[in-house]
C-alpha cells in the first residue's frame, strides 16, 4: 500500500520542481507516518502531562535551548547563554528574525510573557513546579532575557529543552483562549494542520522555518494505534514509516524483518518496587535490604525485557554520565537476604501485598519477583490496578509497596531528587535521611561536572544501603524505522525529533 | 401505532433520568483524582485545588450533579476536561465511525448466520450442520481481541489483502472506506453470527415441524417456498429478538473492536476518557449510548410487529 503513495508523492515532485538534493544527499519533500502508542491528549506544551504529547511538541515548537546525544546543551531558540553570579543568574542571547506560524515575532518580550504564563497559578500548569527556582524573568532588549533564580539549580537549561522552554505564540493563545490546545501554534519547523482525535495528527512544512535549509520533510502524520500488536503489523505491512513503543517481544521479529530497522539506546526510564518506608513491615531498613538482595535484576531484564535494557541499582540508567559503573552491590544473594530478615526481626519471613499495573510486562515482572522473594520465606500478593487507581494510592501513600516507572530527565537531578530527598516532589515512600538530603541538595547546586558525579556516586550507595526503592530494571529506548527513512539522530530521551529527517529516494 | 410509539418514547425519559444518576454516580464513584492525571505527579498541592476549582469538582456531589443535569436537558453535555471540545462535537464526530462499523459487523453477522442458520436446520445431522456447529461454538467462545489479531495476522500481515488498522472516511474514498472495515466487521460480528446461527437453526427446527408447514408441504409447494416464505418469516422472530437484545453488547464490543484496529469511534472516545478521567466524555458519551440502546429496543419492538401481526405495540 505504501509503494503506489510513496511513488506518486516522488512522481509528483519530479514533474513539478524536480527532486531537490542537497550536497549531503538528503531529499526535500514527502511524508512520514509515525505510529504512535497513544492518543495526544493536548497541544498546549505548558498544559501538557503526557509523555506522548512531548514527540508532536518536539516538532511544532521550537525551545530556548535542546539536549544532543551525549546530554549537552545545544542552542535553539536561544542562539547562546551566560550563567552569572554563582549560578543565580541565566542570560539568553536571543535568535534574530525568528517567526512564529502565526507570522508574530519571537522576542524577549514573548519569551517572559511566556515564564509568566507557565508560573500564573491560574493556569494551574505542570510546568510551574519544574520552574519553581525562578525568581525573575527581566526582558534586556528585544533579543536578550535575564533570568534569576532563587538559588543555584544546575539542572535548569536541561529543564529548558523540555516543555517548560518551549515557547508558544502569545498572539494565538490571545486568540484562542481554552481552544488554544486545539489551534496550537509554535516556531518549530513543521505547523500544525489538522487533529482527529484517534485517527491523526498532521503537521506541515513550516517555510518559515528559522534554519531555511531544514527541514527535509513535507509532512508528518501521527497514527495513535494502541495495541502494540497491530501497530507491528502496521510497521511491518508499510502503513507506517516510524513506529515508536515496541513490545520486548516484538525487538526480534523487527530485527528479522526485511525493510525495517531497528535502533536502540539506553533511555532515561527506571522500574521499582516503591516501599512504604513508615509502615511495617518496610519501616525496618533490614528488611528492606533483605528485598534488595533477593530479587534478581539479571533474571528479570533477560526473560521480561528479552535481554533489552539493563539491570537497576539506583536512579541513573547507563545513558547518564551520573550512573556509578563500578558499583556491584545489586547481585542476587539468597543468603544475605535471609540473614537481613533475621536482622530485621523476621526470620522466618512475612507476607505483603504489592500494587501495580495491568501490564504484561508490569505483571510479569512482579511475578518473577514473587518467586524470587519465595525463597527467603517472603510471601508477596500482587494486586492489579488500574493506572489512575494506582497513581492515586501511590500519591495518597496508599500502599505497603508499589512498582511504577519513572521516565527520566535528561539531568540526573530529576531522577534522583523529587524521589530521595525527605522535601522531594514524589517521595511517596516517605523515605528521610539527612545525609541523602544534603548530598542532592549539593549535587543540584554543584556546576562541576566530575564533582557532581562523584556525589551522585555518593547518593547511589547510600541510597542502594538505606533501600527506600528496590529499583529492578531501567528499559532500553527503542524506535523502529523504514529503511527508506534517513537522517534521525536517537538520543535517550526517546523524541522524534523530524527536522534532519528525509526519505531516500527509490 | 404512533401514539403507542410516542408513549414508549415517554416512558423512557424516567429510564434515562436513572441512567444519567447511576453513569454519574458511577463515575464520581471511580477512584482517581482528575486532577493529578491531568497536572501531572509533580502538581503542587495549591495548583491541584485551582484546578479542581476551575472544573467545579470542589463543589458537593449533589451540586455537581444538578449542574451537569440541568446542562443536559438543554442539550449542552460540557466540554471535554484535556481538549476543551464540547463533547456533543466530540461524539457526533465519531458516531459515523461507530454506525458503520455497527451496520457493518450486523450485516456480516447475518449474512453469514441467516443461510447457515436454515441450512443446517433443513439439513440436520449433515456436513454442513456439524460445520455450522463447530463454527458455531469457536465464534462464541473466541474473545474479540483474539480473533481480531488472528485475523489481522492472516489477512493483513500473510497474504496482505487488507490494511491493519486505521480508518478512511467513506467521503474521502469508498474503495478504502470498505477495505479499512472488512477486519473491524468480522470481528465484531462474528460471535452474533455465531448466536444468530444456532438460534436461527431451533428456531427453524420447530417451525418445520408445525402442522402448516405439513399442510404447505402436502400442497406440493417447493420446498424452497415451505423454507423462505411459510417457516422463515417465523423462526425469525427469534433471531430479531436475539439481534435486539446483542445490540448492547455489540455496542460494548465496539469499544474493543475501536481500539484494537484503531478506529475513532465513540467506544474508543470513552475508554480514553475513562483512563483520563475525563468525566463530562464519559458521561455525555454513556448518556448518548444509553439512549441509542433504548431506541434500538423500540425498533426491535416495531419490527416483531411487522413480522408477526399477532404482536402488538401495548
Amino acid at each position: 500500500m505504501r509503494t503506489p503513495v510513496m511513488l506518486g508523492v516522488l512522481a509528483a515532485l519530479v514533474f513539478v520542481s524536480g527532486p531537490a538534493r542537497t550536497a549531503t544527499g538528503e531529499v526535500r519533500g514527502g511524508t512520514i507516518r509515525i505510529g504512535m502508542d497513544a492518543d495526544m491528549t493536548t497541544m498546549d506544551p505548558h498544559r501538557s502531562t503526557a509523555a506522548v504529547d512531548r514527540q508532536v511538541y518536539n516538532n511544532l515548537y521550537g525551545k530556548l535551548v535542546d539536549i544532543d546525544a551525549k546530554f549537552g546543551i545545544v542552542p535553539q531558540l536561544a542562539q547562546s547563554w551566560e550563567i552569572r553570579n554563582g549560578g543565580l543568574t541565566y542570560v539568553f542571547k536571543l535568535r534574530k528574525g525568528v517567526k512564529f506560524h502565526d507570522g508574530s515575532d519571537f522576542t524577549a518580550e514573548i519569551v517572559k510573557w511566556n515564564f509568566d504564563r507557565m508560573r500564573d497559578p491560574a493556569l494551574a500548569s505542570p510546568r510551574r513546579s519544574e520552574i519553581a527556582p525562578v525568581k525573575e524573568v527581566r526582558v534586556v532588549d528585544a533579543a536578550t532575557v535575564e533570568v534569576t533564580l532563587t538559588a543555584p539549580f544546575s539542572p535548569f537549561l536541561s529543564v529548558l529543552t523540555d516543555r517548560a522552554g518551549m515557547m508558544v505564540s502569545r498572539a494565538a493563545v490571545e486568540k484562542y483562549g481554552e481552544d488554544y490546545a486545539r489551534n496550537p501554534v509554535g516556531t518549530g519547523p513543521f505547523r500544525f494542520v489538522e487533529w482527529v482525535k484517534d485517527d491523526h495528527l498532521t503537521l506541515k512544512r513550516f517555510d518559515g522555518y528559522w534554519d531555511a535549509s531544514l527541514p527535509h520533510l513535507d509532512e508528518i502524520v501521527y497514527r495513535p494505534v494502541p495495541d502494540h500488536s497491530v501497530r507491528f503489523a502496521a510497521m511491518r505491512t508499510g502503513q507506517i514509516d516510524v513506529m515508536h513503543q515496541i513490545a520486548p517481544k516484538d525487538v526480534a521479529a523487527a530485527r528479522a524483518e526485511r525493510g525495517l530497522k531497528v535502533s536502540e539506546i539506553a533511555s532515561l526510564w527506571w522500574q521499582a518496587i516503591h516501599l512504604n518506608n513508615q509502615v511495617p513491615p518496610f519501616n525496618v531498613k533490614a528488611v528492606r535490604q533483605a528485598i534488595w538482595y533477593a530479587v534478581d535484576r539479571a533474571v528479570i531484564q533477560r526473560v521480561v525485557y528479552y535481554g533489552q535494557g539493563a539491570p537497576a541499582w539506583g536512579p541513573f540508567p547507563p545513558s547518564m554520565w551520573a550512573q556509578d559503573r563500578e558499583f556491584t552491590d545489586w547481585k542476587r544473594d539468597v543468603a544475605r537476604a535471609k540473614a537481613k530478615l533475621a536482622e530485621g526481626g523476621m526470620p522466618n519471613g512475612f507476607s505483603f501485598a504489592v500494587k501495580g499495573w495491568n501490564q504484561p510486562t508490569h505483571v510479569q515482572e512482579l511475578q518473577i519477583v514473587q518467586a524470587q522473594l519465595k525463597e527467603i520465606g517472603v510471601d508477596m500478593k500482587i494486586e492489579l490496578l488500574e493506572f489512575g487507581k494506582l497513581l492515586a494510592d501511590l500519591n495518597s501513600h496508599t500502599f505497603v509497596a508499589l512498582r511504577i516507572g519513572w521516565s527520566g530527565r535528561p539531568d540526573p537531578d530529576g531522577n534522583a531528587h523529587v524521589f530521595l530527598h525527605s522535601k522531594g516532589g514524589l517521595n511517596r515512600v516517605r523515605y528521610s535521611n539527612p545525609k541523602m538530603d544534603e548530598l542532592l541538595d549539593q549535587a543540584r547546586a554543584e556546576s562541576d561536572i566530575g564533582k557532581r558525579k562523584a556525589l551522585y556516586v555518593q547518593v547511589t550507595r547510600l541510597a542502594a544501603e538505606d533501600a527506600p526503592y528496590a529499583w529492578l530494571h531501567h528499559d532500553a529506548e527503542i524506535k523502529v524505522w523504514a529503511d527508506h527513512v534517513k537522517g534521525f539522530e536517537h538520543i535517550s530521551d526517546g523524541m522524534l525529533r523530524m527536522k534532519g529527517v528525509w526519505i531516500e529516494t527509490r | 401505532m404512533v401514539t403507542l410509539l410516542g408513549r414508549r418514547l415517554l416512558a423512557t425519559i424516567p429510564l434515562l433520568f436513572l441512567v444519567s444518576l447511576v453513569v454519574f454516580a458511577l463515575v464520581h464513584a471511580l477512584p482517581g483524582d482528575p486532577a493529578v492525571l491531568f497536572l501531572g505527579e509533580e502538581a503542587d498541592p495549591e495548583t491541584l485545588a485551582r484546578f479542581r476549582v476551575r472544573l467545579g469538582l470542589d463543589r458537593p456531589l449533589v451540586a455537581q450533579y444538578a449542574a451537569w443535569l440541568g446542562r443536559a436537558l438543554r442539550g449542552d453535555l460540557g466540554r471535554s476536561l484535556r481538549t476543551n471540545q464540547p463533547v456533543a462535537e466530540a461524539i457526533l464526530e465519531r458516531l459515523p465511525v461507530t454506525l458503520e462499523l455497527l451496520v457493518a459487523a450486523l450485516s456480516v453477522s447475518l449474512a453469514i448466520a441467516i443461510p447457515m442458520g436454515i441450512v443446517s436446520a433443513v439439513k440436520r445431522n449433515s456436513g454442513v450442520d456439524l460445520v455450522s456447529t463447530v463454527f458455531a461454538l469457536v465464534g462464541f467462545a473466541m474473545p474479540g481481541f483474539w480473533l481480531g489479531i488472528i485475523l489481522i495476522y492472516v489477512f493483513a500481515l500473510l497474504l496482505r489483502w487488507l490494511p491493519p488498522s486505521g480508518w478512511v472516511p467513506l467521503p474521502a474514498s469508498v474503495p478504502q472506506n470498505l477495505l479499512s472495515l472488512v477486519l473491524p466487521a468480522f470481528t465484531l460480528g462474528t460471535a452474533l453470527a455465531a448466536l444468530v446461527t444456532r438460534q436461527l437453526r431451533s428456531g427453524m427446527l420447530e417451525v418445520l415441524r408445525q402442522d402448516y408447514v405439513r399442510t404447505a408441504q402436502a400442497k406440493g409447494l417447493s420446498e424452497r417456498q415451505v423454507v423462505g416464505k411459510h417457516a422463515l418469516k417465523n423462526a425469525l422472530i427469534s433471531v430479531v429478538t436475539v439481534v435486539g437484545l446483542q445490540l448492547g453488547g455489540l455496542l460494548g464490543n465496539t469499544i474493543i473492536t475501536e481500539t484494537l484496529f484503531a478506529l475513532p469511534g465513540v467506544g474508543r472516545l470513552m475508554i480514553d476518557a475513562i483512563f483520563s478521567r475525563d468525566f463530562f466524555v464519559v458521561q455525555g458519551v454513556i448518556l448518548f449510548l444509553a439512549v441509542g440502546y433504548v431506541l434500538s429496543n423500540l425498533l426491535v419492538d416495531v419490527l416483531y410487529s411487522y413480522l408477526d401481526p399477532r404482536i402488538r405495540l401495548h
